[in-house]
C-alpha cells in the first residue's frame, strides 16, 4: 500500500509539466515496463513556452545511475518528440529518471521520473475478476490475477472512445483520461496485477441510434441493429482509434467484446437484415420469421412426419442465417476481433461471453480468441461441469479457446426468497432482509471451482465483486444490487487460488481433455422447430448432462456440425435429449453411427425415423432440489446399468455423490474427484430451495487402467491404493474438503536432476534444465507439475521463481540476473509439486 | 434347440459385448435376430437392436412391421408404425387408428403428426376425431381437438391498424373490469367448447369463483385449459370509433368470446403469457347493458391464468 502511495505520487508528480526557460517537457505513455523488456523507451514532448520551432535538442541525463546523452538534430518542429531509452535488466521496482533537455538557442528544461520496472511475467492461469473496485489490491489478496474496469467497471481503454454522452469530449479531455489510465495501467504492473478492456455498445451511442424493429414495425431499443453497415463501420473505426490512440500496454492482457446483446434479438425490419438474407439466399425471408425461434413444428404446414428436414428448408436456411450471421453480431464481433488482434501485444486475447444464450449453432461470438459462458453454482454446483462442456462443443467450431465464468452472486427468488417465513431466520437476512443478490454458498462455490479446474480451461473468470468482498458504497444500499452476506466464501476461494490455481495453473491449463466416448447431441434444429435447448442454463438437455456427471459417465457435448464435419470420433454412445427434429446430414451420419454399432439413448421425443437403443424419461423437476437431486441421480445410475453391456466409463466411484472427472496426459492420468454430498445447511437450507452444506464423505473410485503410484497433489504424499490387471481401485475421503486433484502413474517418481551453468554474468541470462525419472531411471511420459524458487546472494527470492510444466519429465527455465543484482552465490531450487521432492543448485553471479 | 440358442444369445450377448465392444453389435445375423426379437424375456435394448437391423436387413419388411407395430415395446411400435406410415401413407389407415389408444407419449405424438398429414378427407377427419376423444395422452388430444374439434379462429384487426383508416385514434375512456368474483372452470379434457359454455346464456352458477392473477395462487395446481367468464354492466353509450378488450396479461394462450361471439385469439404459445394485446369488439360490445365476457385460456407450464387486468378501451 505503502509503494502504491509512493507511486501515485510519482506519477502525479510525472504527469505535471513545467516550464523552466521557455522550454515545456511533458512525459507521457508507459513509465513502468517489465524487466528484460526489449526496445522501450520514455516518450517525452519538449516544445518552447513560445510555440516556436525547435531546430535542435541535446537531451542528457542518469537513469538508475547511469547518465546518457542524446541528441536530436533538423527537429523543424514546434514540438520536439523524444525517446529516451531504457535499461529494463534491472531488479523490479523504481528508479529515478533525471534529464535536462537543452534547444539549439540554450533554452532548458529539467526533470525528473519515477520509471518502474516491473516483475518478469510467467506462465499462470488467469483468473479475472469481472468487475472489480479501484482497491485491486483486496482482489488480488484473495488471488485474482485481475479483473475488468481499472477502476470500476466500465473503466477500460475502450470506454474513453465509446461515448454515450451528447456531447463529444475534446482531444485534450481523451489525452487527459489516456495518462491517466495510462498511469493506473503501470500502476498494475508494478504490482503485477492486470486488467481486460471492454469494448461494448452499452457505451456507445450508436445504441440509440440504430435500433432493431419487429415484424410489426415495433421498434426494440434495447436490441441495436448490429447488422446496419453504418452500426459496423462505426465501431470498426472507434476500435481502431482505441488501438491507434490508446498505447499497447502489457497490463491489458485482452478485450471482451458486446455482452448479453443477443440474448433478445428477433428478425429485424430494418431493410438490412431483409437486403442480406435476399443476397444470401436469394429469396425473401420466410413469413414465418417473427421471432428468435421459428414456430413449433407442429404449427408448420406440410412439416413432414419424420422431422427431419433438408438442409435447405427454407426456415431452417433462414434462422440458421439469422443466429450464425444475420443479426450482425457475429461478424461484428469478428471484425472487432480482428482490429485488437493485429498488432497486439503477445498473449493478448479477445473474448465473448455469455457465448451459449444461442441455439446450438458454432459461432457465437464470431472469432474471438475466447468464447466463454458463466454460470450458476446452484442448485448443483456441477452446473459448471455443463457449461464447461457445452462452451467447449460451441468453440470446437473455429478451434477458439475456453473460459468458464463462475457467478459469486444468487438471486434470492432461487435460493432464499425474500419475505418467505422460516422456522428461524438467519442472521444475514436480518441485516439484508429485501437484498436482491447475495454471496454464493461457500460449499457451492467450493465445489464449482473443484469442478472448472477439473476441466481444461484458458482462464477463470468470477462475477460479483460486491458479494466477494464488503464493499461500502454497495453496503450502503443493502435493498439493491449485490451484497456481501457470507464471509466464509472469499476465504475459502482464497484458499483455492494460493494453493490449487496459482501453483498448478500452468498445468491445469495444458493437460488436454481425454476424448470422448459417449456425448450428448444438443440439436440446433430441435432448438429451431421445437423450442429446445439450455440456452445455456437449464432444462432436460442440461438435467440428462447433470445425471451423467452423477453417474461419472463423463459426456462431452456435441452439436450436429460436429458429427457432421468432424465425423463420431471415437463416441461410442451417443444420448440424444429433446431431439425432436433433425437436419438431413445430421439424421443420416446416425443412422449410420448406429448401423456401425453405436449406441443411441434418446427420450421419447426424439425423430420417429430413429429407433433408440436406450430409452431415458424426461424428468419435470419439483423444485424440490433433494428430490430432484435423488431423482437424477437414480435416473444417471439406471442409464449407466443399462450401458454396462456397451460401454464402460473410465473411472466409477459407484457413488452419484462422488463425481470424478480424468484429463490424461502420456503416462499421467489427472483424476479429479468431488465431494457433491450435500444437505440443507444453515445460509439457505431453511428455506428448502438449496441444498447448500456439504458433508464429510467417502468411498471409492476405480478407474481402469494399471497403476504404480497415487499422489494426491495438494498433500504432496502418495496414496494407498490397489492395483490389478487394467482396474486400480483408491479409497477417498473427505472431510473437510469438497474437491482432490490426484495424479496417478504407471511408477513412483524417482530423482531429479538439475543443469545449470556454474556462472553467469549481471545482466545475462542462463538455462535450468530439470529433468525427472521414474523410480526405475524410465523416462516420465506427459506434463508434470513443477514449482522453480531463485534465491540470490542475499537470500531473496527473485523474480524468475515461478510455476511451470515439465514435459515428458523435462523443464528448461530461463534465468535472467539483473544487472544490479547481487554478485556472489545464487541458489535455484525446483520442486515437483506431485511429491514434494526438491533439488537445488548454487550458481556464481559476477561482472 | 431354438430356445436354447435364444437363452443362450441373450445371455451372452450382453457379456460379449462387454469384452469385445459396440463391434458386437454392428451386425448380428438375421436368425440371431429374429430369435432376440421373439424372446420376450430379452433385454429390451437387444430386442431393438436386432429390430432395427432386421429392419435394415429385410428388403420386404412387411411382415415384420405388422407385427411391430403390436410389439410390447413402444420405441418398435412407433418406428414400426412410421415405417408403415411412410410405405404406405394412407394404406397405413388402419394401422393409424389401430394405434389411436396407445398410452406410450412417442405413439400417440408420432400418430396425430401422421393424421394430420393424410390427405384432406373423411379418413383424416375420422382419425382426428378418434384422437381427439379416445388418445391417452393429454397433450396429443388437445392438439386433435384444436384442429378437428375446435373450429373457433378469427382474424382480430385493430382499427389502428387498419390501413383504409388514416385518422388519429384517441383514447376516450378506459373502463377497467373488475379483478374480483370471475367465474372459472377447469377443462382438463378440452371439450367444454361442445357445452356452450362461451354462449351468454350458459348457467355458470356452479362455477368457482376466482380473482385475476396465476390460478396458482388461488390454490390450483394444474397446467392445461380453463374457462373464466365474467358478466359486467357497460357505461352509456359515447361517441366512439372502436371499442377494444385490452388484455394485460394471460399466461398463456387465450381465446375470447364476448356476449356469445368468438372474438379472437391470442396464440402465441408459451412466449404470450407476459404478451398484452388488444381484441376488438365494436361490433359485439352492448353499450349500457350487462356484457358476458368468456375467456379459454391454456397454460402448458409454470403459473397459468388471467394474471393481470381487463380494461375496456373506447377510441374515437
Amino acid at each position: 500500500m505503502q509503494n502504491m502511495k509512493f507511486l501515485l505520487c510519482a506519477l502525479a508528480v510525472a504527469a505535471v509539466s513545467f516550464c523552466h526557460a521557455g522550454l515545456v517537457a511533458e512525459c507521457y505513455g508507459r513509465k513502468a515496463f517489465i524487466r528484460g523488456e526489449k526496445n522501450v523507451s520514455l516518450q517525452v514532448e519538449v516544445r518552447k513556452s513560445s510555440k516556436k520551432k525547435i531546430s535542435a535538442l541535446r537531451v542528457n541525463g542518469t537513469f538508475a545511475g547511469k547518465s546518457f546523452e542524446l541528441k536530436f538534430k533538423k527537429i523543424g518542429s514546434c514540438i520536439a518528440k523524444v525517446d529516451i531509452p531504457l535499461e529494463t535488466r534491472l531488479i523490479p521496482g523504481w528508479y529515478p529518471l533525471t534529464f535536462t533537455a537543452v534547444d539549439d538557442s540554450g533554452n532548458k528544461i529539467a526533470k525528473s521520473v519515477k520509471i518502474g520496472i516491473a516483475a518478469r511475467r510467467h506462465d499462470k492461469m488467469p483468473v479475472l475478476m469481472i468487475g472489480g473496485f479501484k482497491e485491486f489490491e483486496r482482489f488480488r489478496e484473495i488471488g485474482f490475477t485481475g479483473q475488468m474496469g481499472i477502476r470500476e467497471y466500465h473503466s477500460t481503454p475502450s470506454e474513453i472512445f465509446l461515448f454515450d454522452r451528447d456531447k463529444l469530449p475534446s482531444s485534450d479531455e481523451i489525452r487527459k483520461k489516456i495518462g491517466e489510465m495510462t498511469g493506473d495501467l503501470d500502476n498494475y504492473l508494478m504490482e503485477n496485477y492486470e486488467t481486460l478492456d471492454h469494448f461494448t455498445v452499452e457505451l456507445s451511442r450508436l445504441r440509440h441510434r440504430f435500433i432493431r424493429v419487429n415484424h410489426e414495425g415495433t421498434k426494440l431499443p434495447r436490441i441495436m441493429d448490429a447488422a446496419d453497415p453504418e452500426v459496423v463501420r462505426q465501431l470498426k473505426e472507434t476500435a481502431q482509434r482505441v488501438k491507434k490512440e490508446f498505447p499497447a500496454h502489457p497490463a491489458v492482457i485482452g478485450v471482451r467484446f458486446n455482452t448479453e446483446m443477443r440474448d433478445a434479438v428477433v428478425p429485424s425490419f430494418t431493410g438490412w437484415e431483409q437486403k442480406a438474407y435476399k443476397d444470401f439466399a436469394g429469396v425473401d425471408i420466410p413469413r414465418e420469421a417473427k421471432e428468435n425461434l421459428p414456430p413449433h413444428y407442429s404449427q408448420i404446414a406440410d412439416f413432414p412426419v419424420s422431422r427431419v428436414v433438408p438442409e435447405n428448408h427454407p426456415v431452417l436456411k433462414y434462422y440458421r442465417w439469422f443466429w450464425k450471421q444475420g443479426d450482425g453480431w457475429n461478424p461484428l464481433n469478428s471484425a472487432l476481433s480482428d482490429i485488437f488482434r493485429k498488432n497486439a501485444l503477445p498473449g493478448f486475447f479477445t473474448a465473448f461471453g455469455p457465448g451459449l444464450r444461442v441455439p446450438q449453432l458454432w459461432g457465437s461470438g464470431g472469432n474471438t480468441d475466447i468464447v466463454y459462458h458463466w454460470t450458476y453454482p446452484y442448485p448443483e454446483p456441477l452446473n459448471i461441469g455443463v457449461n464447461n462442456a457445452q462452451i467447449r462443443a460451441m468453440a470446437r467450431g473455429n478451434n477458439r479457446q475456453i473460459m468458464n465464468m463462475t457467478q459469486l452472486i444468487a438471486y434470492r427468488n432461487r435460493t432464499a426468497p425474500i419475505g418467505q417465513k422460516t422456522e428461524k431466520t438467519p442472521q444475514w437476512v436480518k441485516e439484508y432482509p429485501v437484498a436482491p443478490y447475495i454471496t454464493v454458498a461457500p460449499d457451492l462455490l467450493e465445489i464449482a471451482v473443484w469442478t472448472q479446474l477439473s476441466r481444461q480451461t484458458q482462464g477463470m473468470l468470477f462475477h460479483g465483486s460486491a458479494s466477494l468482498i464488503p464493499y461500502e458504497k454497495a453496503m450502503k444500499k443493502r435493498h439493491k444490487g449485490y451484497q456481501y452476506t457470507n464471509s466464509e466464501m472469499q476465504q475459502r476461494l482464497k484458499y483455492l487460488l494460493h494453493n490449487v490455481v496459482k501453483p498448478y495453473g500452468p498445468l491445469l491449463k495444458r493437460i488436454p481433455e481425454r476424448p470422448a466416448k459417449i456425448a450428448i447431441l444438443e440439436s440446433y434444429s430441435s432448438a429451431f422447430f421445437a423450442g429446445r435447448g439450455t440456452w445455456g442454463s437449464a432444462g432436460w438437455i442440461w438435467d440428462t448432462h447433470l445425471m451423467m456427471l452423477w453417474a461419472n459417465l463423463a459426456p462431452a457435448v456435441v452439436y450436429e456440425e460436429t458429427l457432421i464435419r468432424d465425423g463420431f470420433g471415437d463416441i461410442e454412445v451417443l444420448v440424444m435429449p429433446h431431439c425432436d427434429v433433425l437436419t438431413e446430414k445430421t439424421f443420416n451420419a446416425i443412422r449410420k453411427f448406429q448401423k456401425n454399432g453405436g449406441i443411441i439413448v434418446a427420450d421419447h421425443y426424439l425423430v420417429p425415423a430413429l429407433t433408440p437403443d436406450i430409452v431415458i424419461e424426461e424428468y419435470i423437476r419439483t423444485r424440490d432440489p433433494r428430490k430432484d437431486k435423488a431423482q437424477l441421480q437414480k435416473a444417471g445410475l439406471e442409464l449407466k446399468k443399462a450401458l454396462r453391456p456397451f460401454y464402460t466409463p473410465y473411472t466409477d466411484t459407484g457413488d452419484p455423490d462422488l463425481v470424478t472427472w480424468v484429463r490424461s496426459s502420456g503416462d499421467a492420468d489427472y483424476l479429479f474427484a468431488v465431494n457433491d454430498k450435500r444437505t440443507f445447511g444453515d445460509y439457505w437450507g431453511m428455506y428448502g430451495k438449496v441444498m447448500e452444506k456439504s458433508v464429510p464423505h467417502n468411498g471409492n473410485v476405480t478407474v481402469s487402467r494399471s497403476a504404480g503410484a497415487v499422489y494426491d497433489l495438494l498433500k504432496k504424499k502418495k496414496l494407498v491404493f490397489s492395483s490389478s490387471g487394467k482396474k486400480t481401485v483408491i479409497p477417498l475421503k473427505f472431510n473437510d474438503n469438497t474437491g482432490k486433484m490426484l495424479l496417478i502413474l504407471p511408477e513412483e517418481l524417482g530423482s531429479a536432476v538439475l543443469s545449470i551453468p556454474s556462472k553467469v554474468r549481471r545482466g545475462e541470462e542462463m538455462d535450468a534444465e530439470w529433468k525427472i525419472f521414474y523410480r526405475s531411471g524410465k523416462k516420465v511420459s506427459g506434463l508434470l507439475p513443477v514449482g522453480m524458487e531463485v534465491f540470490d546472494s542475499k537470500g531473496v527470492k527473485t523474480d524468475d521463481s515461478t510455476f511451470a510444466v515439465a514435459q515428458n519429465g523435462k523443464c528448461t527455465a530461463k534465468i535472467a540476473v539483473p544487472l544490479n543484482g547481487a554478485k556472489g552465490k545464487w541458489r535455484v531450487k525446483f520442486t515437483d509439486l506431485v511429491s514434494g521432492g526438491s533439488v537445488e543448485k548454487i550458481f556464481q553471479v559476477e561482472d | 434347440l431354438k430356445v436354447l440358442y435364444g437363452i443362450g444369445a441373450a445371455l451372452l450377448l450382453p457379456a460379449f459385448c462387454t469384452a469385445v465392444g459396440n463391434s458386437a453389435v454392428r451386425q448380428l445375423p438375421p436368425e440371431k435376430c429374429m430369435v432376440l426379437l421373439k424372446d420376450s424375456k430379452t433385454d429390451p435394448v437387444w430386442r431393438r437392436i436386432a429390430f432395427r437391423q432386421l429392419l435394415d436387413q429385410e428388403k420386404n419388411p412387411e411382415k415384420l412391421l405388422e407385427k411391430a407395430v403390436k410389439d410390447k415395446d413402444p420405441v418398435i411400435r412407433r418406428r414400426g408404425l412410421y415405417e408403415m406410415f411412410t410405405r404406405k401413407g394412407a394404406g397405413a389407415y388402419p394401422y393409424l387408428m389401430a394405434a389411436v389408444n396407445d398410452r406410450d407419449h412417442s405413439v400417440a405424438e408420432l400418430l396425430i403428426r401422421c393424421a394430420i398429414a393424410l390427405p384432406q378427407g373423411e379418413q383424416r377427419q375420422q382419425l382426428l376425431k378418434s384422437i381427439a376423444r379416445k388418445s391417452r395422452v393429454l397433450r396429443v388430444r388437445r392438439e386433435a381437438v384444436r384442429i378437428a374439434d375446435f373450429p373457433f379462429y378469427r382474424e382480430n384487426r385493430r382499427l389502428a391498424d387498419d390501413p383504409a383508416y388514416d385518422h388519429d385514434l384517441i383514447k376516450v375512456k378506459s373502463v377497467m373490469l373488475p379483478l374480483k368474483n370471475w367465474k372459472f372452470l377447469l377443462d382438463p379434457l378440452a371439450d367444454k367448447h361442445h357445452k356452450g359454455v362461451f354462449k351468454s346464456a350458459f348457467n355458470d352458477s356452479k362455477w368457482k369463483k376466482i380473482n385475476i392473477g396465476h390460478w396458482e395462487k388461488h390454490g390450483y395446481k394444474y397446467n392445461g385449459i380453463a374457462w373464466y367468464r365474467l358478466k359486467f354492466n357497460a357505461p352509456e353509450k359515447v361517441k366512439h370509433n372502436a371499442v377494444e378488450l385490452y388484455f394485460r396479461g394471460v399466461d398463456e394462450t387465450a381465446w375470447v368470446w364476448l356476449n356469445g361471439t368468438f372474438i379472437g385469439q391470442h396464440d402465441l404459445g408459451k412466449k404470450g403469457w407476459n404478451k398484452p394485446f388488444y381484441l376488438d369488439v365494436t361490433k359485439e360490445f352492448l353499450w349500457g347493458k350487462e356484457n358476458v365476457l368468456t375467456v379459454r385460456v391454456e397454460d402448458t407450464e409454470n403459473a397459468g391464468g388471467i394474471w393481470q387486468g381487463v380494461s375496456l378501451e373506447i377510441w374515437k
